[in-house]
């Protein structure tokens, strides 16, 4: 009984994970999917890209021109980002939120190049929005010590401690189920498309792909950092 | 009554079917959304920019409560739980 339910008409629908190969490891089944491979071709592209850049700025002039150019406005917009929401804790985590932002984008809108977008695999996700949890306690602990991270979990009063507690483990989850779902939709709404309308699917989806890879990807790369940095300043401030 | 597996994949489809209902309410909420940004640019025509990151944002995050309906429908149709 796999998804061929979906259609009465025996097309099956695919915008599933697959498997490539599998090896065992303690007992235990791991597989090497599509989501692997995919994260692979992506994390070549930024090294690429990341080896070109530090050539190019070995060289760099005063005056900027050609590709050292276009370095800067990336740098500079996404110093932008992180300074207007952090403002006075922005140096420590520039390098973060940059990072993350660029891996996020070139996630979502590797559905451009035929890729099946890493970042529409719930363990993607999941795993980026665990580290800002992480951050987000470890700088808890950092500014405020052991005592004001006890002394937030119960205010305003003792019995608001599950409450507290359930919403320091919302964070992860509506972090990561936001950016994968927003993903899946896409991926699903242009697998129906080339597989309903097989026949006359030629020009028109790149408009989708626009729409679903490029729109819809930036907007949520944009929403998961924007939350990142203000979950991470909260913890830093303290309300 | 009779209780199969046929009976639970249909009662899956339902159950999705009823999860998307979840879309209701952010398909309220973007449209206000929307409505209130055009008005402000009739207000203000100097902060299109502004209001436009501004509203796509705050749809972004309405959006978030209809994806779990997305979420919770594709769980009961693909991985099927109940079966």
């Amino acid at each position: 009984m796999g998804n061929t339910f979906l259609l009465s008409s025996g097309t099956e629908i695919d915008f599933m994970i697959h498997g490539i190969f599998s090896y065992k490891v303690f007992d235990q089944t791991v597989w090497i999917t599509t989501t692997h491979v995919c994260l692979v071709i992506v994390l070549l592209m930024m090294i690429t890209f990341c080896l070109f850049a530090r050539r190019a700025m070995k060289k760099a002039t005063e005056v900027p021109s050609g590709f050292q150019n276009v370095l800067e406005l990336i740098v500079e917009s996404l110093d932008g980002i992180v300074n207007g929401t952090m403002d006075r804790f922005a140096p420590s985590f520039r390098n973060y939120i940059g990072t993350v932002f660029i891996f996020i984008w070139l996630c979502n809108t590797s559905g451009l190049f035929g890729l099946r977008p890493p970042t529409a695999d719930f363990a993607t996700t999941f795993g980026l929005a665990m580290i800002t949890f992480l951050l987000v306690n470890v700088s808890e602990f950092k500014y405020h010590k052991i005592k004001g991270y006890v002394k937030h979990l119960f205010e305003p009063m003792p019995f608001f401690l599950p409450l507290n507690l359930i919403g320091k483990i919302s964070y992860p989850i509506s972090l990561s189920l936001r950016l994968f779902a927003n993903n899946l939709s896409g991926v699903i709404m242009l697998s129906m498309v080339y597989v309903l309308l097989k026949s006359f699917a030629y020009v028109w989806p790149s408009f989708l792909h626009a729409f679903f890879d490029f729109f819809v990807g930036t907007l949520q790369t944009y929403v998961f950092c924007v939350l990142s940095m203000t979950y991470i300043k909260n913890a830093c401030v303290g309300e | 009554m009779e209780y199969n597996q046929f009976f639970v994949l249909g009662m899956s489809a339902l159950g999705a079917g009823i999860a998307c209902i979840a879309n209701l309410g952010p398909g309220l909420g973007q449209g206000q959304a929307a409505a209130q940004a055009a008005q402000a640019v009739g207000r203000n025509p100097g902060a299109v920019g502004d209001i436009r990151t501004t509203m796509l944002v705050g749809q972004a995050f309405a959006e978030t409560s209809s994806l779990y309906g997305l979420v919770v429908a594709i769980i009961l149709l693909i991985v099927q739980p109940f079966s």
